[in-house]
C-alpha cells in the first residue's frame, strides 16, 4: 500500500502512466490519414512535401516502415501527430499483393490519392491493386492524382491557368485538345483506364523552385481543396487548421514550430475532451511541458525550453490558471466536453505560441518583458478559444 | 583413275626432272670446281650459314605461326558452351608439342585423335550419357567427316605445291627421305674426313650445331601445324554436329555459311569479306515509352522508304533495303509490356524474335524509375536462351529516352558531356545512367542516354550508333550503317564504322563491360 503510494509520486509512475494516456488520446484525435498509392517517382513526396511544408531529409527520416511493402509518415511527430501519409514503395516489386496493406490502412486510410504521371501509361499492376482497394471499400474516396504535367510539354512554362482543369470534361475542350493534344490525349486515356475506381481527379505539377516553373505548386490548390472534401467531416479541421496558421506566418522559426504546437494542441483538446472531471488534471500539464521541451530541442536549445517554462509558471500562463475553469465546466454533460477540449486546445496552442514569442526575443538577445509575454498569451488564447469553439460545433453538427 | 593418276605423274616428274637437271649438274660441278680450286672451305661457312639461317627464321616463325597460321576464331554464331567446347579443342591442338614426331606422320594417329575428340566433345554436350554418341544420326556423322575433310583438301592444296598427287606413300617416303638423306650425308662426311680430317671436324661440329638442331625442329613444327588444323578443323564440325546445325547436310550447311558475295555491289577489293544478308535489332520496353521514336530516329530520312510488316503477336517488323545494297535491316518493334510484363503469347513471340536479332534494344524512359517489369523481362530472356544452348543470347543495351524531361526541366541545350558533368543536367543524366546500371547491373552491356523528341534528336549519332557498331562485329555494323545511309559504297562506310568505334571506344566508354 505504501509503495503504491510512493510509486505514485514519483516521477517514473507518472511518465508511464503519461505515456500510456498519450497513446489513448493519439487514437481519439482525429488525424486524417492518406493512403498514397503509385510507382516510384510518380510524385507521392512531392504532395507530402506540399501539404506539409516539410523538406526531403525530414520527410526522409519520418518515414518508418509499417508492413511490408509500406511505410508511413506522421506528421510533423510520431508523439501528436497532425496528417499520417502511408505510402505504398512495394508497388513496383514483384508479386506485390495489396492484400496485407489492406488488412493494415483499410480501417485506417480515410483517403487514396493514387499518384500517376501524365504520361505514363504502364499501369497494369496499379489498376489491379486499386480494383482490389476499391472493393473493399467502395465508400473511400479515391483521388486521382496525375503528375509531372510538364513532361507532355518540354521545356515550355505551364500553357494553361490551372482552373482549366477544374472545368468538368476539360479534356474535350477542343481549344486546349489542339494546343497540347498529347495532355489530353493522355488524360483521356488515364479516365478511361480509371473509370469507377475514383472519385476525384486532379491534374497537378508540383515541382522544385529550382527548376524554374512560374508556379511552382501548379494545380496544388486545387489538390487541398479536393481533400478537404474528400476526408471525413471530423478530419477536416486539421488539413484547414494547417492551411490557416501556417499560411499567414512570416517568422520561419514559428512556421516550422507550428504544426508541432497544432499537433499537441489536438492531443490536448482529445483529452480535455474526455467528460469525467478531473481525469485530464496531471495529463494536460504532461502534454504542455512536453511541448515545450520538444519545441526547444526543435530549436536545437532545450535550456530554453526549461526557462520559459519557469517563467510561464510564474505568470500562470497555460496549465494552471485554465485548469479548474475547465473542470468545472466538465460538469455539465456533453456540451461541458466540447468547451472543455476547446479550452484545453486552445491554451496548449496559445502556450505554443507564446514560447515562439519568447524564443525569437531571446534569439534576438533580448529577454522579453513579462507583461508583454502575458499579453501575447492572452491574445493568442482569445484567438485559438475562438476558432476551436467554432470548430468544435462544426464538428458536432456534422458528425452528431 | 589410277592409271590417269600415274600418267599425269610420271609426266610431271619427267618436266620437274629436266628443268632440275641442268640446275643439279652446275651445283655438282660448282662444288666440285670450288673444291679443287681448295676454295671450299672458305666456300662453305657463308653457304651454310645461309641455310641455318633460313632454318632458324622457318622454325622461330613457325613457333609464333607467323608462316603457317592456325588463325582460327569461333565463329560468331556459336553459343557460350560452344565457346567451352572449343576450349577443349584448342588445348588438344596445343598439347600436339609434346608428341612424337614420329606418331605425327602415321594415319593411324590421326583416326585415334578423331575418335578420342568425338567421345570427348559427345560427352561435354550430353554429361552422364552412358553412351554420348548413340544418338547422333549417320548423315550428321557423314556430313562432319565430309566437312573436315573438304578443308584439310582445301588446305593441303594452297600450301602443298602438287599437294593434290600426294599419297599416304608419299608421306611416309618423305619422312624415310629425311633419313636417308641423314645417311648419305653422314657417309659424305666421313669420306670427307678421310681427306682432310681436321676441317671436316670443324665443319661436322658447325653444320651439327647450326643446320641439324634447326631443320629438326622446323620440321617437328610443320607437322604439328598440320595436326593443329586437323584438330581445329574437326573440332569445328564436332562442335557444329553437337549443337545440330549439322542436321541440315553438309552442302546445305555449306551455303549457308558461305554467303554469296553479290558482284552488282562488292567492288574487287572487299570479296575477302562475306557480306551480311540480314542485321535484326529487336527494341523492347515498357508501353509508351518510346519505341517507336527511337527507330524513327535511328532510320532517319529513310524511314519513308521502310516497309512495314505486322505479324499476328502484335510485332512489328520495319523492313529498311536500300536500292543496290544486298543487306536487309530488319527492326523488330515489339508490343510494349505494361507494368507487371507482357502476356505470356507476347512474351513467347517477343522471344522467339528475339532468336532473329542481333541486338536487342532495351528502351528505359529516363523519368520512370520504375523498371520491376524490364527486369522481369530480361530475367525472362536470359532463361529463355539459358534453356536452349544452341542458341546466341544476343547482347541487350539500355537507351534511356527523354533525357531532355530530366532537371532542370526548362533547359534544353546540348551537346551534353554526362561523362564528365559539370552542368546540372549532366549531372542528372550521369545519375540517371548510373541508377540503371545499378538496377540492371550484368543483364545490360550498357546504358545510351539519347532524346528522339521532335527538333531535339540527340544522343543517336553521339552514343547510340557507336555503342551499336561496338556491339556488332564489323560485318554486321557496317551492314547497318549502309542501310542507314543508303550507301552503295561499303568502302565509304567503313570509314564511318571505324569513326564511329574510335569515338565509341576512346571518348565515350558507354559499355559497362570490362
Amino acid at each position: 500500500m505504501l509503495e503504491t503510494i510512493k510509486q505514485f509520486f514519483t516521477g517514473e509512475h507518472r511518465h508511464a502512466e503519461l505515456q500510456t494516456k498519450l497513446d489513448e488520446l493519439r487514437r481519439q484525435t482525429p488525424i486524417p490519414v492518406f493512403w498514397l498509392f503509385g510507382k516510384t517517382q510518380s510524385g507521392k513526396t512531392s504532395i507530402i512535401k506540399f501539404l506539409t511544408g516539410a523538406d526531403d531529409a525530414e520527410i526522409g527520416q519520418g518515414f518508418q516502415p509499417c508492413t511490408r511493402f509500406s511505410r508511413s509518415y506522421l506528421f510533423p511527430t510520431a508523439e501528436a501527430p497532425l496528417l499520417n501519409f502511408l505510402d505504398t514503395r512495394g508497388l513496383d516489386e514483384p508479386g506485390y499483393d495489396c492484400a496485407e496493406d489492406l488488412a493494415r490502412f483499410d480501417q485506417l486510410a480515410h483517403v487514396v490519392i493514387v499518384t500517376v504521371k501524365v504520361l505514363d501509361h504502364a499501369l497494369e499492376n496499379v489498376l489491379r491493386q486499386l480494383r482490389v482497394i476499391r472493393r473493399k471499400r467502395p465508400q473511400r474516396p479515391i483521388v486521382l492524382a496525375l503528375t509531372n504535367l510538364h513532361e507532355a510539354y518540354p521545356q515550355e512554362q505551364h500553357p494553361f491557368p490551372e482552373s482549366v482543369f477544374q472545368q468538368p470534361d476539360f479534356e474535350r475542350n477542343p481549344d486546349f485538345g489542339e494546343k497540347k493534344p498529347g495532355l489530353f490525349e493522355s488524360i483521356a486515356a488515364h479516365k478511361e483506364r480509371f473509370q469507377g475506381l475514383y472519385d476525384f481527379l486532379v491534374p497537378l505539377d508540383l515541382t522544385p523552385p529550382a527548376e524554374g516553373f512560374a508556379e511552382p505548386h501548379y494545380g496544388g490548390a486545387h489538390l487541398k481543396h479536393v481533400l478537404v472534401q474528400a476526408l471525413p467531416a471530423a478530419y477536416r479541421q486539421t488539413l484547414i487548421a494547417l492551411e490557416e496558421t501556417t499560411g499567414a506566418l512570416q517568422d520561419l522559426f514559428a512556421q516550422h514550430a507550428l504544426p508541432h504546437i497544432l499537433g499537441y494542441s489536438s492531443l490536448a483538446a482529445s483529452a480535455g475532451a474526455i467528460p469525467i472531471p478531473w481525469v485530464d488534471l496531471f495529463v494536460l500539464p504532461g502534454i504542455q511541458t512536453r511541448m515545450i521541451y520538444h519545441l526547444a530541442k526543435l530549436y536545437g536549445q532545450p535550456l530554453s525550453g526549461e526557462r520559459f517554462l519557469e517563467l510561464a509558471g510564474t505568470l500562470g500562463l497555460g496549465m494552471l490558471v485554465r485548469q479548474v475553469t475547465r473542470e468545472v465546466v466538465k460538469f455539465i454533460p456533453f456540451v461541458g466536453s466540447v468547451a472543455g477540449a476547446a479550452l484545453a486546445g486552445s491554451t496548449t496552442f496559445a502556450l505554443g505560441k507564446a514560447f515562439c514569442y519568447y524564443y525569437s526575443a531571446v534569439h534576438k538577445g533580448q529577454v522579453p518583458r513579462t507583461e508583454d509575454l502575458r499579453r501575447y498569451y492572452q491574445e493568442q488564447l482569445a484567438a485559438a478559444e475562438q476558432w476551436w469553439r467554432k470548430k468544435q460545433e462544426n464538428n458536432v453538427i456534422g458528425h452528431p | 583413275m589410277t592409271d590417269e593418276l600415274f600418267m599425269s605423274r610420271w609426266r610431271i616428274i619427267l618436266v620437274l626432272s629436266l628443268i632440275a637437271l641442268p640446275v643439279l649438274l652446275l651445283l655438282g660441278m660448282g662444288a666440285y670446281d670450288l673444291w679443287l680450286r681448295g676454295w671450299w672451305w672458305w666456300a662453305w661457312w657463308p653457304l651454310s650459314g645461309c641455310l641455318a639461317a633460313a632454318y632458324f627464321l622457318a622454325w622461330r616463325w613457325q613457333k609464333q605461326q607467323k608462316l603457317l597460321r592456325l588463325d582460327f576464331e569461333p565463329p560468331i554464331h556459336w553459343t557460350e558452351r560452344d565457346r567451352h567446347a572449343w576450349q577443349m579443342v584448342e588445348a588438344r591442338a596445343r598439347a600436339a608439342d609434346h608428341v612424337q614426331p614420329d606418331k605425327l606422320v602415321t594415319f593411324q594417329f590421326y583416326v585415334d585423335t578423331a575418335q578420342e575428340m568425338a567421345l570427348e566433345l559427345a560427352s561435354f554436350y550430353h554429361p552422364g550419357a552412358k553412351d554420348p554418341l548413340a544418338h547422333l544420326t549417320i548423315p550428321e556423322i557423314l556430313a562432319v567427316v565430309e566437312l573436315a575433310a573438304h578443308d584439310l583438301a582445301k588446305m593441303v592444296d594452297q600450301y602443298m605445291p602438287a599437294g593434290h598427287l600426294l599419297t599416304i606413300d608419299n608421306w611416309r617416303r618423305a619422312r624415310q627421305a629425311v633419313d636417308w638423306y641423314q645417311t648419305v650425308s653422314s657417309v659424305a662426311w666421313m669420306v670427307s674426313a678421310l681427306f682432310n680430317p681436321v676441317n671436316t671436324g670443324l665443319r661436322y661440329l658447325a653444320s651439327q650445331v647450326g643446320l641439324a638442331q634447326p631443320m629438326q625442329k622446323l620440321q617437328q613444327n610443320l607437322l604439328v601445324w598440320f595436326y593443329g588444323a586437323f584438330v581445329h578443323r574437326l573440332g569445328t564440325y564436332l562442335i557444329d554436329l553437337h549443337s545440330g546445325r549439322l542436321r541440315v547436310g553438309a552442302q546445305r550447311y555449306r551455303e549457308l555459311l558461305e554467303q554469296p558475295t553479290e558482284a552488282r555491289v562488292q567492288p574487287a577489293q572487299e570479296q575477302a569479306e562475306p557480306e551480311v544478308r540480314r542485321v535484326g535489332l529487336l527494341f523492347a520496353g515498357q508501353t509508351k515509352v518510346g519505341k517507336s521514336s527511337v527507330i524513327n530516329a535511328l532510320v532517319g530520312e529513310q524511314f519513308a522508304r521502310t516497309g512495314v510488316i505486322r505479324t499476328t503477336e502484335g510485332i512489328t517488323r520495319y523492313e529498311l533495303q536500300p536500292a543496290g545494297i544486298a543487306t536487309r535491316l530488319d527492326l523488330y518493334d515489339t508490343v510494349g509490356y505494361a507494368h507487371s510484363g507482357p502476356s505470356a503469347d507476347q512474351l513467347r513471340a517477343t522471344l522467339e524474335t528475339a532468336q532473329n536479332a542481333d541486338l536487342i534494344l532495351l528502351i528505359l524512359h529516363a523519368r520512370n524509375p520504375a523498371r520491376q517489369a524490364d527486369i522481369q523481362f530480361l530475367d525472362d530472356l536470359h532463361a529463355y536462351f539459358e534453356a536452349r544452348p544452341h542458341l546466341k543470347k544476343p547482347p541487350v543495351l539500355g537507351v534511356m529516352t527523354h533525357i531532355d524531361l530530366l532537371s532542370p526541366a526548362l533547359e534544353w541545350a546540348p551537346p551534353y558531356h554526362w561523362q564528365a558533368p559539370t552542368r546540372p543536367k549532366e549531372h542528372q543524366i550521369e545519375q540517371a545512367v548510373a541508377a540503371a546500371h545499378h538496377q540492371f547491373g550484368e543483364r545490360l552491356v550498357g546504358v545510351v542516354p539519347v532524346c528522339t523528341a521532335a527538333q531535339k534528336n540527340y544522343g543517336v549519332q553521339e552514343w547510340l550508333l557507336p555503342a551499336v557498331a561496338e556491339l556488332l562485329d564489323q560485318a554486321h555494323a557496317v551492314a547497318l550503317l549502309r542501310c542507314l545511309h543508303a550507301e552503295a559504297d561499303a568502302g565509304k562506310i567503313r570509314k564511318v564504322f571505324e569513326q564511329l568505334l574510335a569515338t565509341g571506344k576512346e571518348a565515350l566508354k558507354i559499355l559497362w563491360k570490362k
